[in-house]
């Protein structure tokens, strides 16, 4: 039982549970402003979707550059040449402008603007085709899905081992075990499959959901249960306290 | 206790994630009426005690010289507004550690000839020898402004290229054909000294051989001005009584530069008088204080001169609101200090 343990271990343990809940809550942020741009507090399903399984640059133009794109019209115009299949052919009249007024300034490999991104330039058709595959790339998701699940897992099987000593009803215990390794996993894949299916953008944030759901919760039930009996669900519920 | 836990949720919730709610546009700024007289000195009256303040951080720059640049990259800027019957007035104050306004002076060599001080970078802008400059955008008609601010009408040079023709220049200002965007550009050696704005304006040339300026051009004028004081490499003009740290040369004291002269060792590099007709709309003082500018602008809150209609926003609908976009030079030519989004001015 983690309350039998001695006040500094559960000191420690208390600050390894507020750290991993405003940690979830800073993720959650990142998250947001990473799809919406910072536009509005909760993103849209199709938003998220579009982020993971959408065309890189439209995903872009709707999502975290929104406040560099001028006009609405000039991300359906891109989103209609990349879907015709890029042709070369209709880049000046279709697509160069809108990349010239929204884009190039911090675009383009000699660009020194306090924002720039020489690393990605977008002045010419060869560097525009570039982003218009769908789903993230593939480098950013090698990255990003090996980190996630190295670091995530061990904070859920740290966060799992101190919940296995809480004395919350055992059922509890597995299902939030169970979903937060379920989330991981279905999150990590979502953004592979999701450059083949695009419908398993969708269910990203569900699976994401999951995953900082069980971990949220694991957190709150070990750090109550480190100081007071967690109410409705304790086994002990109507044992007085020992 | 359930109610109790959903309580303390929902607030540490609020309060985490409230900063990601970024309002658009960046910023609101209310104007507010006044009945007491405003005297444009630089100097804040009581009245603008009750003038809400809009505070707006500047960290963006569009380029680095690549012969240095010792200016301010951040900055924070503040803006408070009022009317009356016929004026708008502006206060605006933001951080700049050093008054500059020291602009390509000419000095007194050793051997008696005159040297105009200059430290231009690569794109023939300079960032030593200048002067500080305030600007603010406002938009007229020119659609993208009202979403990205000042950015939109910002283009910058591509591989030495802007809309595919060879341009030193690290970017230029123009828009979309047929539109405007008034630009209110405070000069603390050019036009501070007559307490004035230059009022300019950015039309859709994307000719050179226009306007060098491309769409950047100043607002028609009947007179008035600012112009080099250079004559075949010496000064054209000097000043009687001229002191030591003359900023300039007034038009209207101005006598021939006689370079047999032996009292001076200095002379401003500028000759200016008050612009009369549209360019002169603007009156403005700045005055630079604890390492603060203090700014205050007053300008009709309808203009009539010249192709106003074009190359001025009319403030004459107090209902809508009207998109602006403000940036600081520290010193420097071209490089300023900007702030990316929109800020808006409505009416209360």
């Amino acid at each position: 039982m983690i309350k039998a343990l001695n006040p500094a271990a559960r000191i420690a343990i208390s600050g390894f549970c507020l750290s991993v809940l405003m940690g979830l809550a800073y993720a959650m942020l990142a998250i947001t402003m990473s799809v919406t741009g910072g536009e509005t507090l909760i993103p849209s399903l199709e938003k998220v979707q579009q982020k993971y399984a959408g065309i890189m640059i439209v995903s872009a133009m709707k999502g975290s550059m929104y406040e560099h794109v001028s006009d609405d019209d000039s991300i359906d115009a891109v989103k209609e040449w990349v879907e015709a299949g890029a042709p070369e052919a209709n880049y000046e009249s279709q697509v160069a402008e809108i990349m010239d007024d929204d884009c190039t300034n911090c675009h383009s490999v000699d660009s020194t603007m306090t924002e720039a991104m020489p690393s990605m330039p977008l002045t010419t058709y060869k560097e525009v085709i570039q982003v218009t595959t769908r789903g993230q790339p593939w480098s950013k998701i090698a990255v990003q899905t090996h980190t996630h699940l190295f670091a995530i897992s061990l904070l859920v099987v740290t966060l799992g081992f101190a919940l296995s000593f809480t004395q919350i009803f055992s059922w509890i215990k597995y299902l939030l075990i169970c979903c937060a390794f379920v989330g991981l996993w279905g999150d990590a894949l979502s953004w592979t499959l999701a450059k083949y299916f695009s419908f398993v953008g969708y269910l990203i944030p569900f699976t994401g959901g999951m995953l900082t759901g069980a971990m949220a919760a694991m957190a709150a039930i070990i750090l109550l249960d480190c100081w007071v009996k967690v109410p409705f669900i304790n086994e002990h519920a109507n044992k007085p306290n020992t | 206790m359930r109610k109790a836990l959903t309580l303390i949720t929902a607030v540490a919730t609020s309060a985490i994630l409230a900063p990601s709610l970024q309002a658009k546009p960046l910023g609101i700024l209310e104007n507010v009426t006044t009945n007491d007289a405003i005297t444009v000195d630089g100097i804040a009256e009581s009245s603008w005690d009750s003038a809400p303040e809009l505070s707006v951080i500047l960290d963006q720059t569009p380029y680095k010289p690549n012969n240095g640049y010792e200016g301010i990259t951040k900055t924070t800027i503040t803006v408070r507004s009022m009317r009356d019957d016929n004026n708008a007035y502006f206060f605006l104050q933001w951080d700049d550690p050093t008054e500059s306004l020291n602009r390509f002076p000419w000095m007194k060599q050793a051997d008696g000839s005159w040297k105009q001080l200059a430290n231009k970078d690569s794109t023939g802008h300079d960032n030593t020898y200048y002067e500080d400059k305030m600007s603010i955008l406002w938009n007229i008609d020119f659609k993208p402004f009202n979403k990205k601010g000042c950015g939109a009408a910002c283009h910058m040079a591509k591989g030495g290229k802007q809309k595919g023709k060879v341009d030193k220049a690290p970017g230029r200002k123009y828009t979309k054909p047929g539109t405007t965007v008034d630009m209110w550009h405070w000069k603390g050696v050019r036009t501070n000294p007559n307490t004035q704005i230059d009022d300019q304006y950015i039309d859709d040339n994307i000719d050179p051989k226009k306007n060098k300026g491309w769409g950047r051009h100043g607002d028609a004028k009947q007179g008035g001005g600012y112009k080099n004081n250079v004559d075949n490499g010496q000064p054209k003009f000097t000043q009687a009584d001229l002191a030591s740290d003359a900023t300039v040369i007034f038009d209207s004291q101005k006598i021939p530069f006689n370079a047999s002269t032996d009292e001076i060792k200095r002379i401003p590099g500028i000759v200016t008088s008050a612009f009369s007709g549209s360019r002169g709309d603007i009156t403005a003082k700045g005055i630079w204080k604890d390492g603060k500018w203090n700014l205050e602008i007053s300008r009709p809150l309808v203009t009539s001169g010249m192709k106003a209609d074009v190359q001025d926003v009319q403030f004459n609908d107090l209902k809508k609101s009207y998109a602006f976009g403000l940036s600081i030079f520290d010193n420097s030519q071209i490089n300023h200090v900007y702030h990316n989004g929109v800020l808006n001015m409505v009416f209360k």
